[in-house]
């Protein structure tokens, strides 16, 4: 080993450099006597490092995988007997091996599920037996909505609430709500009009929950952050730390990539008139410009030529094809353009 | 008494008391272990079984959302190597030969029902960050906890795959390359480098100072 080599090395090491060498993440992780020797010594020899190793130290332990479901101990017991039971039987048949493997343990499989539901309705007649049966739907399969782009869409779920999904949104729910939440799971845009019941209503979102009880809504979840717009009623926002917000009416929550959180109030048209096939633009820049016309129509633009950074463009239009549009900014905003199927030039006049 | 069946099932619900076996064997190497469990040992399977099942279950599940089937695919890779012993061969890093098996039963597996995948490819390796144990710096210091947590969504799921393998699983460059199905471990060292290029920014201490 190069011991004296790495001494070296190690110290002209940066944060990440650290954060990416197996020899520190083996000793962070499972130290032993070798490495633990070496760093022990090392560190005591670079005092002035010592910041830089706990931060990576830190660093490298926070990282998790995020919670999937675990199998129940008797799930687990049964897989142990399971396996153990399959090779007594292959010696009993040696003929039909393979598929026989194949059929008993899917068979044990099958029996053991059946056993697990009789048991859980058994259970779920006798001792819940005054709640109605839709508790048990809580795990019910979920389904997907998912909105190509240049499309929008609506739906309304069980409840009554209506959902207005944006172009390139994913919605995710259970066709049956549980009888005490309302959970949907939402990527990119959607604008909510939520029935008022007693049971929450909650919009899961990667970077927070919002929980309400009847309101109307607009939330959108992208690339860089969330933003959530109130337009009448509450909401409550939890984020994953624990903190919660609460907006009221006409108040905008926005956390952006930089983890910055902003409660501003806003224009109700420009965030959520696009329900209503309303596309507007606020002193938007080329950038926004361009990717709302993307999302909304579906098309891909190129833009040839630079633009001044003091480039804006306002403008409010109702249901117009993309070419209307196009031809609205242009008398405007000194472009050129030009459509050639679903692809857009745009170039400077 | 017709549920004869259904009650044999329930009643061997706990064979053996629970972890007693990892402690007996925790004091051998894995290689030992695995020989052992060549040789036709028990105890040496029951702790394979113990230790590995849980960390094939949470693999399993980052490769597909189809917990059923990682199941279905643990039990026969355990069964397959049951059936091997005697001629298996030597293993030297048994976690990392036990996580590549498993990886190409479940790929074998979605493939055969390709018309799920597209629905299958999302959300999976995502990270979570754990501040709860010891981490005073970063636990009392939200701003940086934030940050941290939004750039994790600027990953890609190569990215977050290669960073949980290295720093959760605890895989050396070239196994994380081997079950990233990269040439060389220098791939994958760049995979991470890529990575953490994206985190940089949120970290306390910034690089170039």
């Amino acid at each position: 080993m190069d011991l004296k080599k790495d001494y070296m090395k190690y110290e002209s090491y940066l944060l990440e450099d650290f954060l990416a060498d197996e020899f520190f993440i083996q000793w962070v992780k499972c130290p032993e006597d070798d490495n633990s020797h070496f760093w022990e010594k090392w560190l005591k020899e670079h005092p002035q490092k010592s910041s830089i190793i706990l931060e990576a130290s830190q660093l490298i332990r926070v990282f998790q995988y995020a919670p999937v479901p675990e199998i129940s101990d008797s799930a687990y017991t049964q897989l142990f007997i399971d396996i153990v039971r399959a090779d007594n039987q292959i010696e009993n048949d040696p003929e039909k091996k393979p598929k026989w493997k194949w059929l008993f343990s899917f068979r044990q499989v099958a029996i053991f599920v059946l056993v697990f539901v009789v048991g859980w309705i058994l259970y779920l007649e006798v001792i819940k037996k005054n709640q109605p049966l839709e508790s048990s739907q809580a795990s019910v399969e979920l389904v997907s909505k998912e909105v190509p782009k240049g499309m929008k869409t609506s739906l309304t779920l069980e409840d009554g609430s209506k959902v207005f999904l944006n172009s390139g949104a994913k919605l995710t729910f259970s066709p049956t709500f549980s009888d005490s939440v309302r959970n949907i799971y939402l990527e990119g845009e959607a604008f909510f009009d939520v029935n008022h019941e007693n049971r929450p209503f909650r919009v899961h979102t990667p970077e927070a929950v919002i929980e309400v009880l009847g309101t109307t809504f607009n939330v959108n979840s992208s690339q860089i952050g969330l933003s959530v717009a109130l337009l009448t009623g509450k909401v409550k926002v939890n984020d994953p730390f624990g903190n919660r917000m609460i907006l009221n009416p006409m108040e905008m929550l926005t956390i952006s990539n930089n983890g910055k959180y902003l409660k501003e109030d806003f224009d109700s048209l420009e965030i959520a008139g696009w329900k209503d096939k309303y596309l507007v633009f606020k002193k938007s820049n080329m950038i926004q410009v361009t990717s709302k016309l993307e999302s909304w129509y579906g098309v891909e633009i190129n833009v040839t030529g630079k633009f001044l950074d003091s480039w804006a463009y306002s403008g409010i239009y109702f249901n117009e094809s993309l070419e209307n549009v196009l031809e609205g900014i242009s008398q405007t905003s000194g472009i050129r353009y030009s459509i050639e199927g679903k692809v857009v030039h745009i170039f400077r006049k | 008494m017709n549920n004869k069946t259904q009650n044999s099932f329930l009643n061997q619900s706990r064979p053996f008391a629970l972890k007693e076996s990892v402690q007996i064997i925790d004091s051998k190497s894995e290689s030992e272990i695995w020989r052992e469990f060549d040789l036709g040992d028990e105890k040496a399977f029951n702790y394979l079984f113990r230790v590995y099942t849980p960390l094939l279950m949470r693999y399993g599940c980052q490769l597909t959302h189809d917990q059923g089937l990682v199941k279905d695919c643990i039990q026969n890779l355990f069964i397959r190597l049951r059936k091997m012993r005697g001629k298996l061969e030597k293993v030297a890093k048994v976690k990392s030969y036990l996580y590549k098996s498993l990886q190409r039963d479940i790929f074998k597996q979605i493939h055969k029902s390709s018309n799920e995948i597209s629905l299958e490819n999302e959300n999976l390796f995502l990270i979570e960050l754990s501040f709860e144990s010891r981490l005073i710096d970063y636990e009392t210091d939200s701003q940086h906890r934030e940050q941290l947590n939004v750039a994790l969504k600027f990953l890609t799921e190569r990215q977050r795959q290669a960073l949980l393998l290295l720093y959760v699983e605890g895989f050396s460059y070239k196994e994380v390359a081997e079950l990233m199905e990269l040439k060389d471990a220098k791939y994958a060292r760049k995979l991470v480098y890529r990575a953490l290029g994206i985190l940089r920014s949120s970290f306390k201490s910034k690089s170039g100072s």
